[in-house]
């Protein structure tokens, strides 16, 4: 119903619990017809949770799989170069498939040190320190989304905990 | 004051501002509850402009992400889901320019179905489990015009201490949804109360 003046009726009258039920019903109608994607909230805290750090966020300079850092590892000999670059560090990782849930990540880094590498995946952190070669190994790793978090090597710094390289998210899917 | 004001809750707004000032002080967690929560607010932002969904994905992930980059900004804990939308309707709007919006238009799987025109995938069959009254309500829902049903979806996943100021954000300041029930609610009780099938 609309009155002479093009106004719809009652649009004045304040919000009661019957409108607070019919945006409650239109609510429902769009979750079943066009939820929000299962995990985006979990990305978004993830991608949240290093976004704030005082860091330098590396740059990928190559992946060997594909252009595209979003791909797909299907055997164990088809293991990935990755390469992310940062004014203080570079940080290749190669990724090869243990079995269908599970990677290895061989890494290195340089220059070459004792760095404290942390491997982040949205459920779980998982702490290495690099040889002095640089080198790293991480044996299992669930496979999915995970980023780097790279510290000086201890005593190396005199911030203590100040992360010296962050890397993007690299997705194994 | 602003005769808004008596609307904020305020356990609400402390909340924000709990969250908000945790994430200053660099807790990584500080704000995964808030994300919880209004994430679904911005999806629908994103959705209205009519971005298919993997772009109203970045948009709202960017949408925080540009929070993380801006705490310092946000001066009233309050406004907070009102900065997050305004934020999201401008990313949406800058990535739409760049042509990801959905072809043909929206819920055309739901609309052929509504239509009784068949041929639906089953996960839209299994979905139609519940469906009889929700048929009815979308058939409303299209009656609106494009304006309000935007705004309608979007309020629909409001707090309602924070209507009117999502609604000013979606730039609808006129007949928007404030203390009153401005014209799009209005329209939409008066569609349902008209549709025999509804009540």
């Amino acid at each position: 119903m609309t009155n002479a003046d093009g106004q719809v009726m009652g649009a004045d009258a304040p919000i009661d619990d019957c409108d607070v039920r019919n945006l409650s019903a239109v609510r429902e109608l769009y979750d079943q017809i066009d939820p929000i994607p299962d995990g985006l909230t979990e990305r978004v805290r993830f991608a949240m949770a290093l976004e704030h750090m005082d860091a330098e966020v590396a740059r990928l300079v190559e992946n060997s799989a594909l252009a595209s850092v979003r791909s797909t590892l299907q055997t164990a000999e088809q293991a990935r170069t990755i390469i992310f670059e940062s004014s203080a560090l570079t940080v290749m990782v190669s990724v090869s498939q243990v079995n269908d849930d599970v990677v290895r990540v061989d890494g290195w880094l340089s220059p070459e040190g004792e760095y404290r590498v942390e491997l982040r995946t949205p459920d779980a952190q998982h702490r290495t320190v690099a040889d002095p070669m640089g080198r790293f190994v991480v044996h299992e790793l669930p496979r999915g989304i995970f980023r780097m978090v790279i510290r000086a090597p201890e005593g190396k710094t005199g911030k203590g905990e100040t992360p010296v390289v962050i890397t993007p998210s690299v997705v194994l899917d | 004051m602003n005769p808004l004001d008596e609307y904020l809750d305020p356990p609400e707004a402390k909340r924000y501002a709990d969250a908000l000032r945790g994430a200053r002080e660099g807790d990584p967690h500080a704000l995964d509850e808030l994300v919880d929560e209004l994430s679904p607010m911005l999806w629908r932002v994103a959705r209205r402009q009519g971005l298919d969904r993997s772009a109203a994905e970045d948009v709202v992930q960017s949408t925080w992400l540009t929070l993380m980059h801006k705490l310092s900004e946000i001066d009233k804990p309050a406004a907070l889901p009102s900065w997050l939308a305004t934020t999201a309707r401008r990313e949406a709007w800058r990535v739409s320019r760049r042509g990801h919006q959905e072809q043909p238009a929206d819920h055309q799987e739901w609309d052929a179905f509504v239509a009784d025109q068949v041929d639906l995938g089953e996960d839209v069959i299994e979905r139609m489990g519940l469906a009889p009254r929700y048929k009815t309500l979308w058939n409303v829902v299209k009656q609106l015009p494009p304006k309000c049903r935007g705004l309608i979806q979007v309020i629909a996943y409001t707090d309602r201490p924070d209507y009117s100021k999502v609604a000013e954000a979606l730039k609808m300041p006129r007949g928007s949804i404030g203390p009153n029930r401005g014209r799009c609610l209005a329209k939409l009780r008066e569609l349902l109360h008209s549709n025999p099938e509804w009540n």
